[in-house]
């Protein structure tokens, strides 16, 4: 079923047989592109996963980043199609192959708006894929998109996403080499879901990964967070509030790869999308089982997203980037990796954020400036509103 | 931002707690009354600024944790009812009813929208004249301005698909109810600062007076806090027990006059319960005759019999009788994932608290 | 109704409880209601009082025991 998305602009053509799927999509962005094997794989290890009943449903919050996005996969996806590469929980899959190693990747976008301060769902669709293979030490190829169209989408606003889309992978110099269209009825989209499958290559003798993670690691933070969550937070409407905050949605793989020109000595890399650093800081001392310490003060925050955050109550640690990564370097390196970042324009604002300890393996503990500390937990990932 | 960041910084924290500590001589329980306390306290760590013989309890001051079962299955049956639209802030969306929660509903196809403002309810329901939109109107006198003013918007445009459920509860008879239990634990009260911004501190002389204990109006920020406890502690430290302002550039004595006015025109004071703790006399608001019309409880029936888990010891451990670690459920059958009961739902939930500290250290948990 | 700069976020805020309100003021709000105005005379001499708290902390620190908790 394969096709260019450029012949996208007759999606009549392509009305199919897999509508039914698609409310469930709406409701969790990366995990439920597979909603047949979520049901049986739901029932069949419902024996083992103390924690989910048999009539829970996919909520919103399965979808948000936090702790039940993690369970839809530790529980059910992984279970299901358990392997040892899905097993090493990287953001792209690593395949080794004759004459090297291939990454791979794949990623849903839902976003609404579709078109955002500093992007739009295709530009998005594109950055996103690169930068899982990019903080994976890759160096992207080429990538597939499979557009999701809901019924009375204006051809016109589809025309200008797909340039966007095309735009996109041209200055980040991979080619969409292959996609797929598929169209819902109305009322069972969101006007257009993309997803985008990116491959890359891991030179030889580039060794990046969670397990390189060490104690007495430095981590930074390649720039501010919450940019990207924020804009789309505001741009949704509903919320009473105007704010010029612009998405963060930029690709990273030219500032890693200055990294790597540098010669840094990467140890691993991740881009904190949805449920924010907190969510990304916890899945990883999760899977490294060490500990991380991380300075609040240095943890660089835009003072419109600050106050974004400080008036409608969220976490700003739990809001969703898209154009940063956090970085695990030796200790050592730190200051010289904080240069290359800063001398970066998508780096300027970086900082070394933390670092890596012995004790309480799995746990993120945030140091005040006050000299106190607190635990930073996994989001929830619902960032809510709340009122006290 | 100005008026925040100075209350932020660490060097007036540090020499605040500092005079605490030279102030302390003895041990002393302070009891901060509202849950936006509790999260400032948790997310600062202002806890391990203070001596150790002085023990912060969480108070009962989260309006989530004290709605009672009754009025969550209510929202619940509520939001099941065709052609609804339940309008809830975003902190009540996880709390246990007896039979699941709003998201839990929202899964199976209940519309539940969050909102920041009661206004948004408002609009729904103008965007919707074929849906009935309920407001579930939940808070202490703080956020009780902004939900009255939302029905008498609904009064004035007569909107006749906009109805409230409401369950506000109100702050002095909680304190009083705590204060006069004869095992109460409690020396000082530090009072929401927000809640006497609109009420004023007037009710609180008689109460300080009759239980001998000091009660300062205090701030949210880490200064503010750290300074409601200093001012808290020099009372307890001399024996005496007044009410003290710590929030002054907030609040005035008399509050707000303008929101009392409105609060008395669209509410009128009833008992209410409060969940795990019980009924609590003359605690909480009802909607006022001239706006009964209004109301969601007499639109939508209740059909189940709410059933508490009854493991839960949530009424003790907000009372601080009990610390949640010496609950039996605690971190067993009650976790922040899964949590039986409402303190275990947001993060500076008192249960919710000390569970994320006792897996980061179990001496540092044995400790407060 | 009118317009509220928190830091640059501007929000649509209601004033009806703040009658006497004026462009400038700072005010504490809450579900989007202002509630209370910020008394600056207060707030700065709030913030005096604290500095000479300051003061005193730094001809008394030595022989003050290091704060619990670090
Ligand atoms: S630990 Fe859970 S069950 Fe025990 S009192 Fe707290 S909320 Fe209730």
């Amino acid at each position: 079923m394969n096709e260019n998305p450029e012949t996208a602009s007759t999606p009549d053509t392509k009305s199919n047989l897999d509508t039914k799927s698609a409310p469930d999509t709406a409701n969790t962005p990366d995990t439920a592109n597979t909603p047949d094997t979520a049901r049986t794989a739901g029932l069949s290890s419902w024996q083992c996963a103390i924690l989910f009943s048999e009539n829970e449903r996919v909520s919103m919050t399965h979808g948000g980043g936090g702790k039940l996005s993690q369970r839809l996969v530790d529980e059910i996806f992984f279970p299901a199609m358990e392997n040892s590469i899905l097993h090493r929980k990287l953001d792209a899959a690593l395949l080794d192959c004759p004459n090297g190693t291939i990454a791979m990747t794949t990623d849903s976008y839902v976003v609404t708006p579709r078109f955002f301060p500093g992007g739009n769902i295709a530009k998005l669709s594109v950055y996103g894929t690169i930068n899982d293979l990019a903080v994976s030490g890759a160096t992207p190829i080429a990538i597939s998109a499979a557009w999701i169209l809901e019924e009375g989408l204006l051809l016109s606003e589809l025309k200008q996403l797909a340039e966007e889309m095309g735009a996109a992978a041209r200055e980040v110099g991979v080619a969409v080499v292959t996609g797929d269209t598929k169209v819902v009825d109305r009322g069972r989209g969101d006007g257009c879901y993309i997803t985008t499958t990116g491959i890359g290559i891991v030179p030889p003798g580039r060794n990046i990964g969670l397990n390189r993670i060490c104690a007495g690691d430095a981590i930074l933070m390649s720039g501010t967070i919450g940019d990207h969550g924020m804009a789309i937070m505001a741009a949704r409407g509903g919320l009473p509030i105007s704010t010029a905050i612009v998405s963060d949605c930029a690709p990273l793989h030219e500032l890693i790869a200055s990294l790597v020109r540098a010669g840094i000595r990467i140890h691993a890399m991740r881009d904190p999308t949805r449920g924010g650093i907190s969510s990304a800081l916890n899945e990883l001392a999760n899977a490294v089982r060490l500990g991380f310490v991380i300075e609040e003060s240095c943890v660089p925050i835009a003072p419109l997203v600050r106050s974004a955050c400080e008036m409608l109550g969220i976490d700003p640690w739990t809001v969703a980037n898209e154009g940063k990564f956090l970085l695990f370097v030796p200790m050592a390196e730190s200051e010289r990796a904080l240069k290359v970042l800063q001398n970066h324009p998508l780096g300027q604002s970086a900082a070394i954020v933390g670092r890596v300890v012995q004790d309480h393996p799995g746990i993120v503990v945030g140091k005040t400036p006050y000299g106190t500390q607190r635990v930073v937990v996994m989001p929830t990932g619902d960032s809510l509103p709340r009122i006290c | 931002m100005k008026h925040l960041q100075e209350y932020r910084d660490g060097d007036i924290a540090d020499s605040i707690a500092r005079s605490i500590h030279e102030s302390t001589t003895r041990s002393w329980s302070i009891m901060e009354v509202c849950g936006g306390q509790t999260h400032s306290i948790m997310r600062y760590g202002i806890d391990q600024l203070i001596p150790k013989s002085i023990q912060l309890i969480h108070g009962p001051g989260c309006p989530v944790c004290v709605t009672p079962i009754e009025t969550i299955d209510r929202a619940h049956a509520i939001a099941q009812q065709p052609k609804v639209i339940l309008c809830t802030y975003g902190d009540m969306l996880r709390v246990p009813g007896s039979r699941g929660s709003l998201s839990g509903l929202k899964t199976q196809g209940c519309d539940v929208r969050t909102i920041y403002s009661p206004l948004q309810a408002c609009q729904i329901a103008r965007d919707n004249p074929n849906r009935s939109v309920v407001l579930f109107a939940i808070g202490f006198e703080t956020t009780a301005p902004a939900n009255a003013m939302a029905i008498k918007i609904a009064k004035t445009e007569k909107l006749k698909n906009f109805s409230v459920l409401v369950s506000h509860v109100l702050v002095p008879p909680a304190i009083e109810m705590i204060a006069s239990d004869p095992t109460c634990r409690v020396d000082a009260f530090l009072a929401a600062g927000h809640v006497c911004a609109v009420t004023g501190y007037e009710a609180y002389h008689r109460l300080a007076e009759t239980y001998r204990i000091p009660i300062v109006v205090t701030g949210f920020e880490p200064v503010d806090l750290l300074e409601g406890i200093r001012l808290a502690v020099l009372q307890l430290e001399k024996g005496q027990a007044f009410v003290e302002n710590a929030y002054q550039r907030t609040v005035a004595a008399e509050g707000n006059p303008t929101a009392q006015g409105v609060l008395k025109e669209v509410f009128q004071v009833t008992d209410r319960e409060w969940r795990g703790i019980g009924t609590i006399l003359s605690s909480g608001y009802t909607l006022s005759e001239a706006f009964r019309d209004f109301d969601a409880e007499v639109r939508f029936p209740l059909e189940w019999k709410p059933v508490e888990c009854t493991n839960c010891r949530a009424g003790d451990v907000l009372r601080g009788l009990l610390k949640p670690n010496q609950c039996a459920e605690f971190g067993k059958g009650c976790t922040p994932d899964s949590p039986l009961g409402a303190p275990m739902v947001s993060h500076e939930g008192a249960c919710a608290a000390y569970y994320q500290f006792s897996q980061l250290s179990p001496k540092m948990n044995a400790s407060r | 109704m009118g317009l509220a700069d928190f830091g640059g976020v501007v929000a649509e805020v209601c004033l009806e409880y703040l009658p006497d309100i004026h462009v400038g003021d700072y005010a504490i709000v809450h579900v989007g209601f202002a509630i209370s105005r910020i008394d600056e005379d207060v707030a700065l001499r709030t913030l005096a009082h604290f500095r000479e708290l300051e003061i005193l902390k730094a001809d008394v620190a030595e022989q003050i025991p290091s704060v619990d908790g670090h």
